[in-house]
């Protein structure tokens, strides 16, 4: 079983995890709030997920307990340093990661517009999310058209010459943005794209129950949080 | 002032879109080579090889507003993909900054391109504050645990402030050597290609 969120609360769990960064937190408070994330991953049905980043976290918590009596140490305390401000940094990870997961690209969308994106940025977006995979299979193309001619065939080769593989693997690219972006443009506008009224999605975006509840949720324990604290 | 046509948006995704692929291309060169917090070279090292991507952008789409929307469509894409949180606002500030400098000076081309190529850069700077707030949180951690923070503060005090001057220092001299490496290619590669934007003002970048 699972809930299905709005992006929008989404949105608003990986906003809350940002002021989380940057807040003084107690030991106890950030326990609640990464369990807190722990359940949304439950409710979302990624059960694996949750369980993976729930088990880091108290692994960064084990190993910066371990290291603690040492901490004169300079290197030690740069080791456990990194404990500390990677565990803090996990509720981002955490949270980014359970809102891009069963939400769909057109989902996200839908959800910008609505909430009054401007036009400007939706379409330069939307072409980003879909236009990025295929970057991706361009670049592994690129490498294996690479490896034929004899340039750069292990990846240690891309390590050491970074300017040449930057060069190579780049233009590439960008001599074919130009035909790319005709086409996507033909294609973009035979749907309608530079229609001035409003536009509709087949995804509907609406706040429903429990990300009035999600939403409430956060807000106060953000601040019962700060209040106790 | 002419406006951005739908082509024009389209192509700004494009290269928004190859810019972030340089990006992602400079944070797993970085995770290979220096271990640890290295994230605070990403923005630096992005400039290096990004003179290209923005060259271009410069030229292909020479108007009042490309720039933003490219810094604008990062910041929010870098929100919601979660992997900088904190990049939402200085994307936005430094690419207004550089669009203003670029698309409404009149400073001489090669000397404008070039500063406001360093300013487009500081947008990535986001990955580097969280370690502002990690030292803080570590400080916490250890005063809820009663240790001496005296020396600790003392050595991490150096250290961040430290890589933050470095971060910043490498952005700078980046960005210079890669807007000269990016004018290089683009005239090794790109004045010959006709295109929008392009004609009588090609060389002169």
């Amino acid at each position: 079983m699972r809930i299905k969120f709005d992006p929008r609360s989404k949105l608003c769990t990986i906003l809350f995890a940002s002021v989380l960064l940057m807040l003084h937190l107690s030991f106890p408070l950030e326990i609640f709030f990464v369990t807190l994330l722990f359940f949304l991953f439950l409710l979302n049905g990624d059960l694996k997920k949750g369980l993976i980043y729930y088990i880091i976290f108290w692994l960064l918590v084990l190993g910066d307990y371990f290291i603690l009596p040492y901490v004169q140490n300079t290197w030690l305390s740069l080791l456990s340093f990194l404990f500390v401000g990677n565990r803090r940094l996990l509720p981002t990870i955490m949270a980014a990661s359970f809102g891009m997961s069963h939400t769909k690209i057109s989902e996200w969308i839908a959800a910008l517009k609505k909430m009054g994106l401007p036009f400007a940025i939706i379409i330069p977006l939307t072409v980003l999310f879909r236009f990025f995979p295929t970057v991706i299979q361009d670049f592994k193309s690129i490498r294996s058209a690479m490896k034929y001619r004899g340039i750069a065939v292990t990846t240690l080769d891309l390590l050491i010459h970074p300017l040449q593989t930057m060069e190579y693997i780049i233009i590439p690219i960008l001599m074919s943005a130009e035909n790319t972006s005709l086409d996507l443009s033909a294609a973009a506008l035979v749907r309608g794209i530079a229609n001035p009224g409003k536009h509709t999605s087949v995804y509907e975006i609406k706040l429903r129950v429990q990300d009035y509840l999600l939403i409430s949720v956060l807000i106060f324990a953000l601040i019962g949080g700060r209040w106790l604290q | 002032m002419k406006k951005l046509k739908i082509q024009d948006y389209i192509l700004i995704g494009i290269y928004t879109a190859i810019y972030f692929l340089v990006v992602c291309i400079a944070m797993i060169l970085l995770q290979f080579t220096i271990p640890g917090y290295s994230s605070i070279f990403i923005p630096a090292l992005t400039a290096l090889f990004a003179g290209i991507v923005y060259l271009l952008v410069v030229n292909r789409i020479p108007r009042f507003g490309a720039i933003t929307i490219m810094g604008s469509v990062m910041g929010i894409f870098f929100l919601i993909s979660g992997h900088f949180p904190l990049s939402f606002l200085p994307n936005i500030i430094c690419a207004v900054l550089a669009d203003l400098l670029q698309n409404k000076t009149a400073i001489s081309m090669k000397l404008r391109t070039s500063v406001s190529y360093i300013i487009f850069s500081f947008g990535l700077i986001g990955p580097v504050l969280p370690l502002w707030f990690m030292k803080n949180a570590y400080i916490d951690s250890l005063v809820a645990r009663g240790k001496d923070t005296a020396y600790i503060d003392g050595v991490f005090a150096h250290i961040t402030t430290g890589s933050f001057i470095a971060s910043f220092l490498a952005i700078i001299m980046f960005s210079m050597v890669g807007i000269m490496i990016g004018q290089k290619l683009y005239l090794k590669h790109f004045s010959k290609v006709k295109g929008k934007g392009h004609g009588k003002n090609a060389h002169q970048v």
